[in-house]
């Protein structure tokens, strides 16, 4: 279901906005929705039964409360709500001199922050602590945007689904970010600001800049963004984690026993099996990512590194460049000697985005996908993409059977087959060898996996895998968790 | 590759070079009969500047016996490909008018008596260019297979008589007589029979026709749009109002109007199966670029690099796109009004194609960025003259080479990747501001701050190596 922002009844011409208070006694002849996905859909009921409309209309009106059962995580994602993975953490990021301390597990100290306050610093010696310290009175948006996006351009296991899930956790959700008031879920306009989405877009152009680097997709974020404003995951829906645990279902006994059941009131947006079938998660992968290999160890001398570091990634006013020309803008390579070049140019798991205005662009798949003259038919990234995972596969088709071959062993189906199929169906819809037609860019837009309505009424899809992924069968025919009315899955 | 054969070097000075990225740096400008060169010990000796002298739009000394200041006194070269290039000379001696002179004199041959370079170019490639284009052998491409073909290749125009500025062959309906055709050109602007052109006349002389105007606009106003891209883009670009700078530039607004042209046209013959004139003032411009674009939408034999190509040298070259006016090769009066980037513009409505349809070209955005630095070069005689007449009177295909020559040579380079020869599909490109996107990867090449931009450094080497190459003998 699509989260609404607003909706409208036309009726005598005169444009209503309903509201929950709104006694609904006539009948519509319009009906205009305004989601927070940035789609507006119109219904229009010319030809409907009077009393279906006014029902139709008092439905809406209603507020919905939501049962729910218990959920448990099994994402994979670290959720940062028990002590131990704070100390998995500060392992992990070899944080010398700083401790995980229990003193505010009751929320004794304060009932808005969870972890004492760090601040933020690179340190040479290969390790790095980063920093909830910023010039912010409350240190709940910004703070948070920083903070992750410095994690994301230094660490490589942010970059991966699961770390990146552990990262929003750790700077969003456990730091207390006022997700029920920035997102407005329950419509009281008390400071509604779209920092998540803020966020959510830098990354966007970071995955523009480096797409292998990332293990997600476009449609990833684009999916989360969406999810923001579904009013049903706890991930999203309170202020702090002292808020969020309070406002379970189970006794205030129960707050104090330390197991995993206790963070899984309500649901988290981690867990993606609710919302999409294990086939349409597949697109929420990045299929150009190279997993990085583990760094070499750097000889040279950190002091030396920092240096170059600032006067590339920070663009400081280095008397290589012009004022004004280069500011901001990556180190051109031939300003070092080859050896400042070999340490400049690979240090471990580092990004250096590039700020130049040309080069920031608009999400055209979040905020655009549903305007109707949009989407390129047959066209877009999404074609290159899908061509790129053509000529892997066969390029591993031929590799294994060169392989069996050189063996000199008999090669077998089973085995070939079984390496096959652990491919998405994307891949898999692309062999050459089956009945699928090679058409496959005729069922594709460049919005994909999001369809506007009305363009394919149009046209006559043909069969394959991925027009059934958009219509909602998984490639052997089954259907799956799809939501029908809004062409997506 | 014979470089040295034909490449000689005229003179070698110490200058500083002031670019606006790495900041200043002395070292040596080499000027040969092609291009000029500069290297800075700075920099490892290795090649900042590779710039061929056709790309060089004009020359102007900077800085008088007066001048104070380091720096202060030198050259500035503006340059047709989106860059200039300032140098700085010391004021004893002079070097500055000796290089200022050299330059002038080899930088615009056309202007002082002498030949382009490409007269001089006696470099082989194991392909022949100028068989790429064959207007029978095409013509029949285009016929077969249907029963009694509507239309006849006609020499009435082998001598140029009818019109110069067409070719020799012409291919016109078959029922048209050589006098019909001698009647229509009477009154048709400079004799240009209209061909996919048609006049624009009042509606009573072509009923059952449909009029759509597309607010292309002229010369005049696209040559105005480049300068002030250029403006924006070069050496620095704003931080901050990037997006209504480009707007107010109008560059994308140009591109959108062509391609929501090609995009009609293609619609109206593929989807509603009719046929379509297109017409506007000459036929050499704004004509040749819908309907290039028209065709490369519509059949997918001219989005192979070699059809491409083919579309190049039938489309603009044998129909009269006036190369030598528009670009001004060789000439020093750079203020002409007949300059005009239209070529280049149907260069970035292909690429902009070329993204929105990134498996249905077999060419890379490297091949159309060569395409676009040989079109200044003068290394090649493919850009060269007005039109087929002029050239058949010069002699180009005898005398210089052909840039399909050194493409098809080097395929590799300019092959994409991603190409898949199975989608034959007409192309419906979206003609939208949102998708349309500035050709970072040409237009802000030079400055190095920009990721991904296409390097075109293929003769740059070490100092020592490529003089070494440059003989001291003349041809």
């Amino acid at each position: 279901s699509q989260p609404f922002l607003l909706s409208f009844a036309v009726h005598d011409g005169k444009k209503k906005q309903l509201l929950p208070s709104s006694g609904i006694k006539y009948s519509p002849e319009v009906l205009i929705i305004h989601c927070k996905n940035f789609r507006i859909i119109k219904f229009y009921f010319e030809n409907t039964d009077q009393n279906e409309s006014r029902k139709v209309l008092q439905g809406l009106t209603f507020s919905v409360n939501i049962q729910l059962g218990p959920f448990s995580n099994n994402s994979g994602t670290t959720l940062f709500e028990s002590p131990e993975d704070w100390e998995f953490e500060m392992t992990r990021a070899k944080a010398i001199g700083w401790r995980v301390t229990r003193v505010n597990e009751a929320f004794k100290i304060s009932k808005r922050i969870t972890v004492p306050v760090k601040t933020s610093c690179y340190l040479p010696s290969n390790s790095w602590t980063v920093v909830h310290y910023f010039a912010e009175i409350d240190c709940r948006d910004m703070c948070c945007v920083v903070a992750s996006l410095v994690q994301v351009l230094l660490d490589a296991q942010s970059r991966t689904i699961v770390g990146f899930q552990s990262l929003i956790q750790k700077e969003w959700v456990l730091a207390g970010h006022r997700f029920l008031d920035r997102l407005n879920h329950l419509q009281l306009d008390v400071g509604e600001v779209p920092v998540f989405q803020l966020f959510l877009d830098c990354m966007w152009q970071l995955l523009q800049q480096n797409p292998e680097t990332f293990e997600f997709g476009e449609t990833y974020l684009t999916v989360l963004s969406d999810s923001t404003r579904i009013p049903l995951f706890g991930t999203f829906l309170f202020n702090s984690q002292y808020q969020r645990d309070t406002e379970s279902l189970e006794s205030k006994a129960e707050r104090y026993i330390r197991t995993d059941y206790k963070s899984a009131r309500l649901p988290s947006v981690w867990d993606w099996s609710l919302q999409f079938g294990p086939e349409a998660q597949w697109l929420l992968r990045n299929p150009q990512f190279v997993q990085e290999k583990p760094t070499r160890k750097n000889s040279s001398s950190p002091m030396a590194l920092l240096q170059s570091l600032r006067k590339g990634v920070l663009g400081e006013d280095g008397d290589a460049f012009r004022k004004g020309s280069l500011r901001h803008l990556r180190t051109p390579r031939h300003s070092y000697s080859s050896e400042e070049l070999r340490m400049v140019a690979t240090p471990p798991g580092l990004l250096s985005p590039c700020l130049a205005s040309p080069l920031l662009r608009l999400w055209e798949q979040c905020y655009l996908r549903w305007l109707p003259q949009i989407p390129i038919l047959g066209g877009g990234s999404v074609v290159a993409k899908q061509r790129l995972a053509c000529l892997r596969q066969e390029i591993e088709v031929l590799h294994a059977r060169l392989n069996t071959l050189q063996d000199m062993a008999t090669p077998t189906e089973s085995s070939l087959d079984q390496h096959l199929s652990n491919r998405c169906p994307l891949e898999l819809s692309l062999q050459p060898s089956s009945e699928y037609s090679p058409g496959t860019p005729d069922s594709l837009f460049s919005t994909f996996p999001f369809v506007p309505t009305g363009i394919l009424s149009h046209r006559t899809v043909p069969i394959t895998p991925l027009s059934r992924l958009l219509f909602g069968r998984s490639a052997s025919g089954e259907a799956l968790a799809v939501d029908d009315y809004n062409g997506r899955i | 590759m014979s470089l040295q054969l034909c490449f000689y070097v005229l003179a070698v000075w110490d200058v500083a070079y002031l670019c606006p990225f790495y900041g200043n740096m002395r070292g040596e400008i080499a000027i040969t009969n092609y291009r000029l060169l500069f290297y800075s010990p700075e920099r490892e000796n290795s090649c900042i500047l590779d710039v061929p002298l056709g790309v060089i739009a004009r020359v102007e000394k900077v800085g008088g016996s007066t001048s104070r200041g380091e720096n202060s006194y030198g050259i500035e070269i503006t340059c047709k490909d989106m860059r200039n290039l300032r140098f700085a000379h010391k004021q004893e001696g002079h070097s500055r008018r000796i290089m200022f002179d050299t330059i002038m004199k080899f930088a615009f041959p056309l202007s002082n008596g002498l030949q382009f370079f490409a007269m001089e170019n006696k470099q082989k490639f194991a392909e022949d260019g100028w068989k790429v284009y064959d207007p029978e052998a095409e013509f029949k491409r285009l016929v077969q297979g249907i029963e009694n073909p509507p239309w006849k290749l006609s020499l009435l125009n082998a001598n140029y008589d009818v019109c110069d500025t067409y070719p020799a062959l012409l291919g016109v309906p078959r029922d048209c007589t050589d006098d019909d055709m001698r009647r229509v050109a009477s009154f048709r602007s400079r004799g240009r029979i209209p061909a996919k052109g048609g006049g624009y006349e009042t509606d009573e002389g072509y009923p059952f026709v449909g009029f759509h105007f597309l607010d292309i606009q002229n010369i005049h106003v696209m040559r105005e749009s480049l300068r002030k891209l250029k403006e924006l883009v070069y050496p620095a670009m704003p931080d901050s109002r990037w997006l209504s700078g480009l707007e107010a530039t109008h560059w994308l607004e140009h591109i959108k109007t062509v391609l929501f042209g090609a995009v009609r046209i293609a619609e109206k013959i593929h989807v509603e199966r009719t046929s379509v004139l297109v017409h506007c003032s000459d036929g050499w411009d704004r004509t040749a670029q819908l309907t290039s674009l028209a065709m490369l939408l519509l059949d997918p034999v001219y989005r192979t690099l070699k059809g491409f190509e083919c579309l190049i040298e039938r489309e603009w070259v044998s129909a009269g796109h006036k190369f030598q006016q528009r670009i001004g090769h060789g000439d020093k009066n750079y203020a002409d009004s007949e300059r005009s980037p239209i070529f280049l513009q149907f260069i970035d409505c292909v690429w902009q194609v070329t993204r929105q349809f990134p498996t249905a070209f077999e060419f890379n955005e490297h091949f159309l960025i060569a395409v676009l630095d040989h079109l200044y070069s003068c290394q090649f005689g493919t850009f060269l003259g007005n039109c087929e007449r002029s050239r058949t009177l010069e002699r180009i295909q005898e005398q210089t080479p052909s840039l399909w020559s050194l493409v098809n040579s080097r395929r590799h380079e300019f092959v994409s990747p991603l190409f898949d020869r199975r989608n034959t599909r007409v192309l419906f490109p979206v003609p939208s501001m949102r998708h349309l996107q500035l050709w970072l990867g040409y237009y802000i090449r030079w400055n190095p701050g920009v990721p991904g931009t296409v390097r075109k450094n293929s003769y740059c080497g070490r100092k020592d190596a490529v003089l070494s190459t440059c003989s001291l003998e003349c041809d």
